[in-house]
């Protein structure tokens, strides 16, 4: 761990995304503590719309809310949704993907077939169907998001997988009499990390823009709760006037997404094998 | 294996993908509570008699069992009947009829546009690595890629109609050979958001590309045998590099068909993505399930002619397929 954020600051990409990294844990453990946060759902009319000043640097909403505090509630609130979407699809992608590479045969074919029916539509299409399915609200965005994400994972941890599966060490373990369970926990996973983490990283900045589309639609995280989408999207009204209103959640959207892009990138430098300074 | 088996055997899978998108599909859209009755008398359900219910399930095909109704659509769909909207009752052919034009024509602008601003950038960028115009072209396509596309067309909204008085769509759709000017008016915008989320990607595939080939022999070959540098880059080094740019372009294209959602959602335009969110909204069963099953397979036949052109292009692949080919 120690050394791959050592390499991870080597590189410019890396750099920024780890800078960046920082930036939204300040957030969250601002909205954690709720140092400095103001409250996000109560409402005061006689301070709606108020520019930016110092008592409320990103301005008020509508109702008077804090808009630096939402923004911080709403960026918190994706992290956590495309945590939890990217979760589940990585821990459900890869090991689908390491049992049909390393298993094959029947099981190998179906999981493959499933995969390229889920790749078969536009991911935005799916995920909103998916939501529309299940009802709009948070948990459903993540599992929808988490669905369409299942087949790439499953993709990026198949193919080293058939490579591996021919490899010494991993036929010495077979030829051993470890378990089947046993090879593919302690031999083969390990050596899928690197691909994996890069994938994890990359699909949290898809997963939170997914999340702020949808709940831009209204068929996500539900009002009064603050999301960065929703905040956009209200913000379409009023922004003619109250400039702040759709600048600063915008930003926060843009924030978070080159933050997981940029260390996604950082990390695929950092990890590669090829990667030979020191 | 014989080159007429492959064929029959991609024909056969692309079968089946359509199949296994159909079921998939209708099972999403089964999950969904409510059903078709509901939609059409909403609260007033409650007051219809057993018989009146009765008369409308056989009415709306709900009363067969769940296979029975996926079959009764399957062969309806094939027949060309797309099911009719349970709010305006009109059919869903003639509403994609209607919308899948506007949606073809956004991406075709949108992908265009992209594609020639990213493989600019991507030039401009692998001109010189490291490069102050490599580092501006390479945080452009990041941000690109970063600002989602419903943040840029809102603030196009609201700067427009703010600073112009302008409201891009405030007049119905006017294809283009109605009133091209018009039409110009509103395509302009939303392929221009658009546009800038196709240009972040193919900009990264040209630049990776480009600096790829350009260390490759035959580059060093031409470059050897005394030819300019314009005539290495637009004769050997561009056609060669835009190889995986044009697989990069077609799955783009493939992805706007059913992907503008929210762009054409904003800007008003009647595509097809909002022809299935509206349906979604209005809980319209019929028109979600059978547009989205058109979105679906559209965009597994541009995939595979992607792929196909891809074949065709590249003389490194698929040899035996194209000597196949002109026998046939």
């Amino acid at each position: 761990m120690k050394t791959i954020t050592r390499r991870l600051a080597h590189g410019v990409n890396g750099i920024i995304g780890l800078s960046l990294l920082g930036v939204v844990l300040v957030l969250v453990v601002l909205d954690v503590t709720g140092l400095g946060m103001k409250d996000v759902l109560a409402q005061n009319g006689a301070l709606s719309f108020h520019a930016p000043s110092s008592s409320h640097i990103f301005g008020t909403d509508q109702f008077g809310r804090d808009i630096l505090s939402r923004s911080i509630a709403g960026l918190v609130n994706s992290l956590r949704i495309g945590l939890i979407a990217v979760a589940i699809a990585s821990i459900i992608g890869t090991t689908l993907g390491i049992l049909g590479g390393f298993v094959g045969g029947i099981l190998d074919d179906a999981i493959s077939r499933m995969s390229d029916l889920l790749f078969a539509f536009p991911a935005v299409l799916l995920a909103l169907a998916i939501v529309s399915a299940l009802g709009p609200g948070s948990f459903n965005t993540a599992i929808a998001i988490a669905i369409v994400y299942v087949p790439i994972f499953v993709r990026v941890a198949r193919g080293p997988v058939l490579t591996l599966r021919e490899r010494e060490f991993v036929k010495a373990a077979s030829l051993l009499g470890f378990s089947s369970r046993r090879v593919m926990r302690h031999h083969i996973l390990p050596n899928l990390a690197a691909p994996v983490i890069v994938q994890i990283s990359l699909s949290l900045s898809w997963a939170v823009l997914t999340e702020s589309g949808l709940s831009f639609l209204g068929l996500g995280t539900q009002p009064p709760n603050p999301s960065l989408g929703l905040m956009v999207s209200e913000a379409q009204a009023f922004a003619s006037t109250a400039w702040w209103t759709l600048l600063f959640p915008s930003i926060f959207i843009v924030l978070l997404v080159v933050t997981f892009n940029m260390l996604g990138d950082g990390l695929r430098d950092a990890l590669d094998p090829s990667w030979n300074r020191e | 294996m014989n080159p007429l088996h492959r064929r029959m055997g991609r024909v056969g899978s692309v079968i089946a993908l359509i199949f296994g998108i159909s079921v998939l599909v209708f099972l999403v859209l089964r999950v969904i509570p409510g059903n078709s009755i509901m939609t059409s008398f909403g609260t007033e359900t409650a007051v219809l008699t057993p018989h009146q219910l009765a008369a409308l399930e056989k009415f709306y095909g709900i009363h067969q069992s769940p296979v029975g109704q996926y079959v009764s659509w399957i062969t309806s769909m094939m027949r060309g009947n797309f099911g009719y909207s349970a709010i305006s009752g009109q059919s869903v052919l003639s509403l994609t009829l209607i919308s899948l034009p506007v949606t073809i024509e956004l991406a075709l602008i949108a992908t265009t546009v992209g594609s020639l601003l990213g493989i600019s950038l991507g030039m401009l960028s692998a001109s010189k690595p490291g490069a102050i115009r490599d580092f501006f072209s390479q945080a452009t396509s990041i941000l690109f890629l970063a600002i989602p596309a419903f943040v840029t067309a809102s603030a196009i909204v609201v700067v427009m109609a703010n600073v112009f008085g302008y409201f891009p769509n405030a007049l119905d759709y006017a294809a283009p050979w109605q009133n091209p000017w018009l039409n110009f008016q509103q395509m302009m915008f939303p392929s221009f958001v658009l546009a800038l989320t196709v240009a972040a990607p193919v900009m990264r595939t040209t630049r990776t590309s480009l600096l790829d080939m350009s260390s490759q022999d035959f580059i060093r070959t031409a470059e050897g045998k005394g030819l300019s540098r314009k005539r290495v880059l637009w004769r050997h080094l561009l056609p060669n590099s835009l190889l995986p740019v044009v697989t990069m372009t077609g799955m783009q294209f493939g992805y706007l068909l059913g992907g503008a959602i929210i762009v054409e959602q904003i800007f008003a335009l009647p595509g097809i993505g909002r022809q299935v969110l509206t349906g979604i909204m209005q809980r319209d069963y019929s028109v979600v399930q059978s547009t989205t099953l058109v979105i679906a397979v559209m965009f597994v036949f541009v995939n595979l002619a992607t792929d196909s052109l891809y074949r065709r292009i590249d003389p490194r692949i698929g040899k035996s397929e194209s000597e196949s080919r002109t026998k046939a």
